[in-house]
């Protein structure tokens, strides 16, 4: 009786490590491989010299190869890497328990960005305004919250729209605008709730929040705790035509510790960020759009940058073949004039395409 | 004595509900949905990801897909490239006990390239053309390979199966019979259509396509295309040109201007348009279309 209730238990871990062995054997058959290419030119106006040079520059921005596929009929694995003139970066590099766990769970462990907020979790190349929000940058560094950790997630169906949970349990999330203050020895542990509906047969509307929480490196003794809520809503009639509007908001609060030059005492530092843009896609291969990018300085001083922009887009080939053109102001006290960005985007995509989820 | 009976009326019940409990399954499209309902009756419950009026090619991996998903026995796939995005939605879904069958196989496939295949030829299918249930003479082999799929998920209704099979095989043999008569006065007609979805359906009837409004599959038509497509059809007198009802009408309506050509809705699936409900009903309608605008040109 007792072996029996060992075995249920155990049933579920070795249905997937046993063809994970034999997988190792078996994997005869080239992963997919797709490189995607962002290429820009980039001019700025009024900038300050800390954003850049006001002169048009050309510049090969990334070049991302991801590879992924099937283990065994258990397990896929995924690689996205970034190669750009500072060096080469392990953006994504996870293994996916797809089935067979109870629950109707999925395990992913590895490298890779965290279901923190739904903007965190995409590629820039996904985007029409090029650039990942202030918030993200501000709060999690340039390439915004990715980490080597676990993420366990699972689907309940309500009706006709579907529940969606998620945990993540990491390390070596950069957190604050502290660049360098990766903390591998400091755990992070966050989850996300939200709620997918399709309100008519052309349109689907998602909500999300998330939290996190984790002690901060920056200031020992410190902790971080972060919110973010989610929108996005798509109504897409045809192949033609489509309109996507995504919101997000992000709220941040830390106790830190003190005992630094910035801050002498132990306080309470809250910032807040806020993203919202509007994509129409016209005619199949053309779309245009607007955005609002808003962020507090995660620090003592409390600073803030204002940005807003638009954008229009043109894809020869939908996913293979797009120009972008940017348009953006920013502005903020750290700035003695607003200025402008004028950004003409090149991107390409050699390779097994793959469709995007909601 | 009291606790017993309860105990065998409870059991009794649970046995019964799961008994009459239908297998759940999901297709990729409408005809395969329509084929697996006749095969599997009311011991089956079919849902499909896309509906008839659709572009198969293009669909977004959406959550609630991937819940239906992991609720089904058995997923039916059209394989040969056309539902690639049918992936993400099955390991999205969890389904670890899930049965995964590609109805493809057996079916002669139709344009297989012979050489190596890039993105310069459009959006090619490696495998070969997808389209292959437009030819109702595969629709008799996708629904052998449904047959063995229910059989196998469901042992104890294998007979049942089988007996609509073989009935689905005979009214389809009869209807095939009488398309195939219907299209004699259809030999040898010329069409031009908008995205290379009908070479199967071409051949069952005899009739040839010359041209196609997309320059290459997937991509957009350009002007000097379309310029090109005008001289063909006034050459050859090609006067009918047939649209998914997905694609725009815009160059259609550009070449049927400078033509004199007739447009017509040509849904590609099940549910695409009026009258087409079932597989049956789908030929019946595409071939009336065909025989009308046909007969319509002087």
């Amino acid at each position: 009786m007792r072996l029996k209730k060992i075995l249920l238990v155990l049933w579920p871990v070795l249905s997937v490590l046993i063809p994970l062995r034999q997988g190792l054997a078996q994997t005869t058959v080239n992963p997919d491989i797709s490189f995607i290419g962002d290429m820009r030119l980039t001019g700025l106006h009024y900038a300050p010299p800390a954003v850049g040079e006001n002169k048009m520059l050309f510049d090969f921005h990334e070049l991302e190869i991801t590879a992924g596929s099937y283990l065994n009929p258990y397990a896929r694995a995924d690689v996205t890497l970034g190669i750009a003139q500072s060096g080469i970066d392990i953006e994504e590099a996870y293994a996916t328990l797809l089935r067979g766990l109870p629950l109707n769970l999925q395990i992913k462990a590895g490298q890779y960005r965290v279901d923190f907020g739904k903007l965190n979790t995409q590629h820039t190349h996904q985007w029409p305004w090029v650039e990942r929000p202030l918030m993200f940058k501000r709060f999690f560094g340039e390439e915004g919250l990715d980490a080597a950790g676990v993420n366990i997630s699972s689907l309940v169906g309500l009706g006709s729209s579907t529940l969606m949970l998620s945990g993540n349990v990491f390390t070596g999330g950069s957190y604050w605008g502290d660049s360098k203050g990766r903390t591998p020895d400091n755990l992070a542990e966050s989850a996300r709730i939200s709620v997918f509906a399709p309100l008519t047969n052309h349109a689907n509307l998602e909500l999300g929040i998330s939290g996190l929480t984790t002690r901060e490196g920056a200031a020992p003794g410190g902790r971080t705790t972060m919110g973010d809520f989610d929108l996005k809503y798509k109504w897409r009639p045809d192949m033609y035509h489509s309109i996507v509007f995504i919101a997000e908001a992000l709220i941040g609060s830390r106790l830190t510790a003190g005992g630094t030059e910035a801050l002498e005492e132990p306080a309470r530092i809250t910032a807040t960020g806020v993203f919202a843009a509007l994509d129409v896609q016209f005619r199949r291969q053309y779309n245009a759009g607007a955005f609002i990018d808003y962020c507090q300085d995660p620090t003592p001083e409390k600073g803030h940058q204002t940005g807003f922009g638009v954008f229009a887009g043109f894809s020869l080939v939908e996913e293979t073949y797009r120009i972008g053109l940017l348009l953006r102001q920013d502005q903020g006290p750290a700035f003695p004039r607003p200025y402008q960005t004028v950004c003409l985007q090149l991107l390409w995509s050699l390779g097994p395409h793959k469709p995007h989820q909601f | 004595m009291k606790y017993r009976l309860a105990i065998i009326v409870f059991a009794t019940a649970i046995m019964t509900i799961y008994a009459s409990a239908a297998v759940q399954v999901v297709t990729s499209t409408t005809d395969l949905k329509s084929i697996a309902e006749y095969i599997g009756g009311h011991q089956i419950n079919v849902r499909s990801i896309t509906t008839g009026k659709d572009n198969p090619h293009f669909v977004e991996v959406l959550p609630n897909y991937m819940v239906m998903v992991s609720k089904a026995s058995l997923y039916l796939k059209i394989g040969l490239g056309l539902d690639f995005w049918a992936d993400p939605i099955i390991d999205g879904s969890r389904n670890g006990r899930l049965v995964v069958v590609d109805c493809s196989e057996g079916v002669e496939v139709l344009e297989k390239p012979s050489a190596k295949v890039d993105a310069s030829m459009g959006d090619v299918h490696p495998q070969g053309n997808p389209h292959y249930w437009l030819d109702p003479r595969n629709g008799l082999i996708m629904a052998r390979n449904i047959e063995t799929a229910l059989a196998r998920v469901d042992p104890g209704n294998a007979k049942l199966y089988e007996a609509n099979l073989q009935k689905f095989e005979a009214e389809l043999g009869t209807k095939i019979e009488t398309w195939q008569k219907a299209a004699e006065a259809l030999k040898g007609l010329e069409i031009v259509t908008f995205h290379n979805s009908w070479p199967y359906f071409c051949k069952f009837l005899g009739i040839k396509v010359a041209g196609f409004v997309e320059p290459k599959p997937g991509i957009e038509p350009t002007a000097s295309h379309i310029a090109e497509l005008i001289d063909l059809m006034k050459s050859r007198g090609i006067r009918i040109i047939g649209k998914e009802p997905y694609y725009s009408d815009r160059a259609p309506n550009m070449i049927a201007a400078s033509t004199g050509a007739k447009i017509i809705d040509l849904p590609p699936s099940v549910e695409g348009s009026e009258r087409t409900e079932t597989y049956f009903l789908l030929f019946e309608t595409l071939l009336s279309r065909l025989s009308s605008a046909a007969r319509s040109i002087p």
